[in-house]
């Protein structure tokens, strides 16, 4: 029974629900925050920590891969303190002192796949931002299968050819982004 | 090596007859290089598809931008700050003497801005066991069609086999308030409003201060309506209005 308000933080996480992502932020960041800056980090750092922890929740939340055991705090806590302890190891910056971090003992059932595929879905989605919205739209469009006519006319163009060809450079240019990025070549 | 980058993104978009697909294929096995930038570029298809996950991770952007976050340490102090201005705000009105069209005023900014708080979860997927999940189905059920007497019973029983129940206490509070129990519903919601420990925290207050609206309380209200101010909880726009009408 006491894991009913977890059910409803879980379920609040997985529908978006803004009032709920807002109280979850107030309740829990200050302990996040406080691990993070005793650990080399600073505010901005808790902040995508927090940010990550709570997608990589909604992502097993949407995959109904979740089993919560402990309090929501105690989760998350686990979730934020194994995503900054993977990267102080990047930063090469010493872990002993987080590892002691006993405060909410808890082994987060996060796995190091689960960890690297939303560090990397994470890269490659902020360089797809950086596109101009026509190249946002017209892979997307491409992606859901639109029909070529279709994608030609939404995006206003009259040759089915050209839709293609900047599909195409939208692409690349959304490679290279990628490619360039720092943390791309650290992967 | 452009053609190639052309060739991996055509068989990704199944562009390629089934000839030169069969090609392409064997030319993976063959090709490590060619096999990572094939990985590489069918996953960035995958990750932009994820609009739901970029649309989170932009939900979280404003959520973490407008609201300031409180310490145990700053919210004793925003309390006190809080308290202080309500003391204030209660001398000032205190002399100018409440009207008797007062009550009729609360009545009117209640049927305004008061709305029942909606079942915001479906319990459906969950793996409760049986028992429990029973219990909650039929109190969300019967609060859905408004059977709020029926609803308190369910979730009475449910927050009596674990007092430390925020969501069960929480919904009783809002049948109490619709069932026109005004002191229980009250008591509930004053105590969900002690601990900011449960996600119920901030909606809390807003129905403690439609109590108190609806009880004609209009300082108490003030005093927690100030508090939603303050503190950027739920509902500060509302609040502000209708603290604007009390004045």
């Amino acid at each position: 029974m006491k894991s009913l308000d977890n059910k409803i933080i879980i379920e609040g996480i997985r529908n978006q629900d803004k009032q709920i992502l807002k109280n979850i932020y107030q309740t829990y960041f200050s302990t996040i925050k406080r691990m993070v800056m005793d650990n080399y980090g600073s505010e901005q750092d808790a902040k995508d920590v927090f940010q990550e922890g709570i997608i990589i929740i909604y992502r097993k939340a949407k995959e109904g891969n979740i089993n919560l055991t402990s309090s929501f705090k105690s989760y998350i806590y686990g979730v934020c303190r194994y995503i900054w302890k993977k990267q102080l190891t990047q930063r090469k910056e010493n872990t002993e002192k987080l590892e002691g971090y006993v405060e909410y003992e808890v082994i987060p059932d996060v796995t190091f796949d689960e960890y690297e595929k939303n560090e990397q879905y994470k890269l490659y989605q902020k360089h797809f931002k950086r596109l101009e919205k026509d190249c946002q739209k017209v892979l997307q469009l491409f992606l859901k299968k639109v029909p070529l006519k279709d994608i030609a006319e939404i995006m206003g163009i009259e040759s089915q050819q050209y839709v293609k060809r900047k599909k195409y450079k939208c692409k690349e240019q959304l490679v290279r982004y990628i490619k360039n990025d720092p943390k791309f070549r650290e992967q | 090596m452009e053609d190639k980058y052309e060739k991996i993104e055509q068989y990704l978009m199944n562009e390629l007859s089934i000839r030169e697909q069969v090609k392409f294929e064997e030319d993976l096995r063959k090709d490590p290089e060619l096999r990572r930038e094939y990985e590489l570029r069918k996953e960035i298809n995958d990750a932009i598809q994820e609009d739901d996950v970029m649309e989170l991770r932009d939900s979280l952007d404003q959520v973490m931008k407008k609201q300031p976050v409180f310490s145990n340490k700053t919210r004793k102090i925003y309390l006190i700050s809080s308290v202080a201005a309500a003391l204030v705000v209660i001398l000032v009105i205190s002399s100018k003497v409440f009207f008797s069209a007062g009550s009729q005023k609360s009545s009117a900014l209640y049927e305004r801005y008061y709305e029942v708080y909606p079942v915001i979860m479906s319990f459906r997927s969950t793996n409760e066991g049986a028992e429990e999940k029973d219990l909650l189905y039929k109190a969300f059920a019967s609060y859905d069609i408004k059977d709020y007497n029926q609803a308190s019973q369910y979730f009475e029983s449910i927050a009596q086999q674990d007092s430390t129940n925020y969501l069960s206490r929480f919904y009783l509070s809002i049948c109490k308030i619709e069932t026109n129990k005004l002191n229980e519903a009250e008591d509930y919601l004053s105590e969900l409003t002690v601990k900011n420990n449960h996600i119920f925290w901030e909606q809390a207050h807003w129905y403690l201060a439609m109590v108190y609206v609806k009880k004609d309380k209009q300082n108490k209200a003030r005093e927690i309506l100030h508090k939603i101010v303050q503190q950027n909880m739920a509902k500060k726009k509302e609040a502000k209005d209708i603290l604007k009408s009390m004045k």
